[in-house]
């Protein structure tokens, strides 16, 4: 197991110095970015007095081991639009995607699961087919829309709900739903499905001959062993409901890293940018990291390979 | 709240497994609750009143004197801190601010400053006391502006008119100060009063004790608001200054939160979480349906269209553009005057700025308000170019382009004033119907001030709307002087009328040489062509009362002559 811990760990690192490199790189492969920061009619004298100040003309590996040195010690550069320092900057928006990441993740579990295992039971019927197109709907309908509309009828016509801003949780209620929509409609779908299969296994079959009720059978069997594909699905969708912050905060004005992110890359903020991107990439890295650490735990089968493999 | 009842409605028997889940929902849920309610409550609260203010950004964020006086920093720089005289919003005239009086010897090259010796500084944030405010702090704040790194526009103007000599500061008592010029300048006061972007006072003790990063972060002044807090990115609170010796504001406090989306900003207007308001022309009518008043200030700029290369008797002058045909000065008058009658100036006021602006005969109106209008900017006789495509194609021919020809054009969104990009669109438009193609290049407005400040602009043409700038058409036009680094154009013999207005002690002289200089910008249609006055349009939710506001300014300004509701 303790292998399995740091090969695990070890490739989560891996995938992070990969990752740190392709978002540095990013903006070489577009180009210069002295060309984004200047427009083109500047002069070259101007132009080469701007990269040695920015530090551009170094070779690309200093100027990475340079930037990653300084992320590792906290330091991310500063902001071209307002001189202050990203690192400040991401940390003071971290907790407001934190807190919407965190609401839409409940809510999609709190609906997700027992939406889906609600569907496989009664396979077939209107309960069945309006949970499908609840389904169908929350993954093909763009965010911004759902957002949008949300706003519309909640907050203009109804007056039910504020149409954006953080303050109390009426404010979070509108982008929580509509962060999770879309992951709540892919739970749903995957808990059916790992639920239809479990309800077909000798197990479940067997704790019903032994005349257990259904309400045991379903939240004792049938939950926990079709869970888990959910589960891996949650980190998918932890890291999806970070990003997904990026629509979602401009639409509700919500004080987040995808705010932050929207206004810098309209400022053509690129120290602010690559920050970003990088602590979005870091969060995918290591939700992929928990998820497999906790599947581990959950799962004594993969416990047993992972014991006889070492 | 209903939902927050009822979410946290009904007992449910929790098994061990999901009471894990649920104390993370419930710390999420008392968090959450704990937090601000964050609604606008202006005037119908019980407790403090806040007003609050959509603004699309904050700018830097950044509040000190010489870099916060962008039209994003200028609510909360000149909030907190004041200028030396203030300006009447009935009349425009200058009336006493910081300063009680101010006087010129007789050929305007000495002026003497006497400031209120009854204004105290606002405390620090940990409620540090500095005093009143002197003629030191005042010099201190105007060497501020004056710093090589300072953004202001007009810091030239400053060290010009002390001859970048701070020893021309003359500290004469605790609360008199004289400027000893090295010429005659009679436009002094406009380079102090509040129609413009001027120095803003703060503490020199305060500076010299926390250092400026942190005076920046935290403005200490004299001003109506004192500052509160600020989250980067999302708001900036100010408190009002009790008993302030001027205006104590109405409302408690004045929160600026920052909507960059105006579709957002509309609903947060609707829905009364926000209560006022800069919309752009096509989301007005919804706000109006919605019961919402708006407010219409108008000139609060100038669309005209710039024309590349206009940088006489220097290095940048494109003398064979065909605007310019240095060698045949005629021809390039011609084609600017084919550029001028192919602009449906009606159309463009009438459709796309809801007639909510004045068509122009001259470009870059220096004042929105005293001289705004066509026969104050050129006289009785001043006459719009009429829209007249066949007569533009004749002068092509004339100026040598029978083909038409040619050209670039830059736009970008200006902050504000989201109607720019449509003129734009407008103009190329126009402009291709008499046979000059012009090609659209898109960037950015920092992209456009680095291409307007390496005067790097030949053969390019652009739209703009150029926002007033100072009262004085001296003040004003001083900014397309060579040594001003942000200028469209240069002047070039028209510079002569700047001297003769700063000469010019009496007001009304220095007016009839600014008409003078008006009708010769539209003899000769240039140095840009002007297309139309155009406006900015504020929503006001129920909660806000009368607005004193000053015409030609386009952001929010004097908010603590804001009344709630009655």
């Amino acid at each position: 197991v303790g292998r399995f811990v740091f090969v695990r760990l070890v490739q989560a690192f891996v995938s992070l110095f990969v990752l740190s490199i392709v978002v540095f790189g990013a903006n070489q492969i577009v180009g210069d970015p002295t060309n984004a920061l200047l427009p083109p009619t500047t002069s070259f004298e101007t132009r080469e007095a701007f990269r040695e100040e920015m530090g551009f003309n170094r070779p690309f590996i200093v100027q990475y081991l340079d930037y990653m040195a300084g992320v590792l010690t906290g330091d991310m550069g500063e902001s071209l639009a307002n001189g202050r320092p990203v690192a400040e900057l991401i940390a003071g928006r971290l907790p407001a995607t934190m807190e919407l990441a965190l609401a839409s993740a409940l809510l999609t579990l709190a609906v997700g699961i027992p939406l889906g295992l609600l569907s496989s039971y009664r396979r077939g019927t209107w309960l069945d087919q309006s949970a499908r197109l609840f389904s169908v709907l929350g993954q093909s309908a763009p965010t911004f829309w759902v957002g949008i509309l949300l706003v519309l009828l909640f907050a203009v016509q109804l007056g039910w709900l504020p149409p954006g801003g953080r303050g109390g949780l009426a404010y979070l209620i509108l982008p929580a739903i509509t962060l999770a929509w879309n992951t709540v409609a892919g739970v749903t779908r995957l808990m059916r499905s790992s639920a239809l299969e479990t309800l077909e296994s000798d197990y479940v079959r067997f704790a019903r001959v032994k005349g257990l009720s259904e309400g045991s059978v379903m939240g004792k069997h049938v939950l926990r062993n079709a869970s888990l594909p959910v589960m891996t699905y949650g980190g998918v969708m932890m890291a999806n409901a970070m990003t997904g912050s990026v629509v979602t905060e401009a639409v509700f004005v919500w004080p987040g890293i995808g705010r932050l992110l929207i206004d810098a890359i309209s400022a053509r903020d690129y120290p602010v940018v690559q920050g970003t991107v990088l602590i979005f990439c870091a969060f995918f890295v290591v939700f992929a990291l928990l998820i497999d650490l906790l599947y581990l735990y959950l799962n004594p089968r993969l416990r047993a390979e992972a014991t006889s493999a070492a | 709240v209903h939902i927050l009842r009822n979410g946290t409605r009904g007992p449910r028997r929790r098994r061990p497994k999901t009471a894990l889940l649920g104390a993370v929902a419930l710390t999420l849920v008392v968090s959450a609750c704990g937090g601000d309610d964050g609604e606008g409550d202006a005037g119908n609260q019980d407790g403090p009143t806040t007003l609050v203010v959509g603004v699309a950004d904050l700018g830097t964020e950044n509040w000190s004197p010489y870099i916060g006086l962008g039209a994003g920093e200028r609510p909360v720089t000149y909030g907190v801190m004041e200028r030396l005289i203030q300006t009447d919003p009935e009349t425009r005239e200058y009336v006493p601010g910081l300063a009680e009086s101010w006087e010129s010897n007789e050929d305007s090259t000495e002026w003497t400053f006497t400031l209120r010796d009854d204004v105290p500084f606002h405390p620090g944030p940990d409620g540090q006391d500095y005093g009143m405010m002197t003629a030191e702090d005042v010099k201190f704040s105007l060497g501020l502006v004056m710093r090589d790194d300072s953004v202001l526009g007009r810091s030239d103007a400053y060290r010009q008119m002390i001859d970048n000599d701070m020893d021309n500061i003359e500290i004469v008592d605790d609360h008199t100060f004289r400027l000893h010029l090295p010429a005659p300048n009679a436009i002094v006061p406009s380079l102090f009063s509040s129609t413009t972007n001027t120095v803003p006072v703060t503490s020199q003790a305060y500076w010299e004790e926390v250092g400026e990063d942190a005076a920046s972060d935290y403005p200490v002044g004299t001003g109506p608001w004192k500052f509160d807090s600020f989250q980067p990115g999302t708001s900036a609170t100010l408190t009002a200054f009790e008993d302030h010796w001027r205006k104590t504001p109405d409302f408690d406090e004045i929160q600026y939160r920052i909507i960059p989306d105006e579709s957002a900003m509309l609903a947060q207007l609707q829905t009364n979480e926000i209560d006022m308001a800069a919309l752009p022309l096509e989301l007005v009518p919804d706000a109006e349906e919605q019961g919402l008043r708006v407010v219409s200030v108008p000139n609060v700029g100038v669309s005209s269209i710039y024309l590349g290369g206009w940088y006489p008797d220097s290095e940048f002058y494109d003398p064979d553009s065909p605007w310019i045909q240095a060698d045949n000065p005629e021809r390039g008058r011609a084609i600017r005057e084919a550029m001028s009658v192919a602009i449906d100036r009606t159309a463009i006021v009438e459709s796309l700025l809801g007639g909510q602006a004045e068509e122009v005969v001259a470009p870059v109106h220096f004042v929105g308000g005293i001289m705004a209008t066509n026969e104050e900017w050129v006289g009785d006789g001043a006459q719009v170019p009429e829209f007249d495509p066949e007569r533009a194609r004749e002068l092509l021919a004339e100026g040598g382009y029978p083909d038409g020809f040619d050209v670039t054009t830059t736009t970008f969104p200006q902050p504000g004033l989201p109607q720019a990009s449509d003129i734009t669109a407008a103009m190329v438009s126009m402009l291709a119907d008499v046979g000059i193609n012009v090609e659209t290049r898109q960037m950015q407005e920092p992209e456009y001030d680095e291409m307007r400040e390496a005067r790097a602009t030949s053969g390019n043409i652009w739209q703009y709307i150029q926002q007033p700038l100072a009262d004085e058409p001296a003040d004003r036009f001083s900014a397309f002087l060579p040594s001003d680094a942000g200028a469209e154009f240069f002047l070039g013999p028209l510079a002569e009328y700047i001297d003769r207005m700063r000469a010019e002690p009496d007001y009304e002289a220095r007016m009839g040489i600014a008409r003078e200089m008006g009708q010769e910008m539209v003899d000769c249609v240039c140095p840009a062509i002007g297309i139309a006055a155009v406006s900015s349009q504020w929503v006001m939710g129920p909660d806000v009362g009368d607005w004193q506001y000053l015409e030609g300014l386009p952001e929010i300004h004097n908010t603590e002559y804001i009344a709630p509701a009655s």
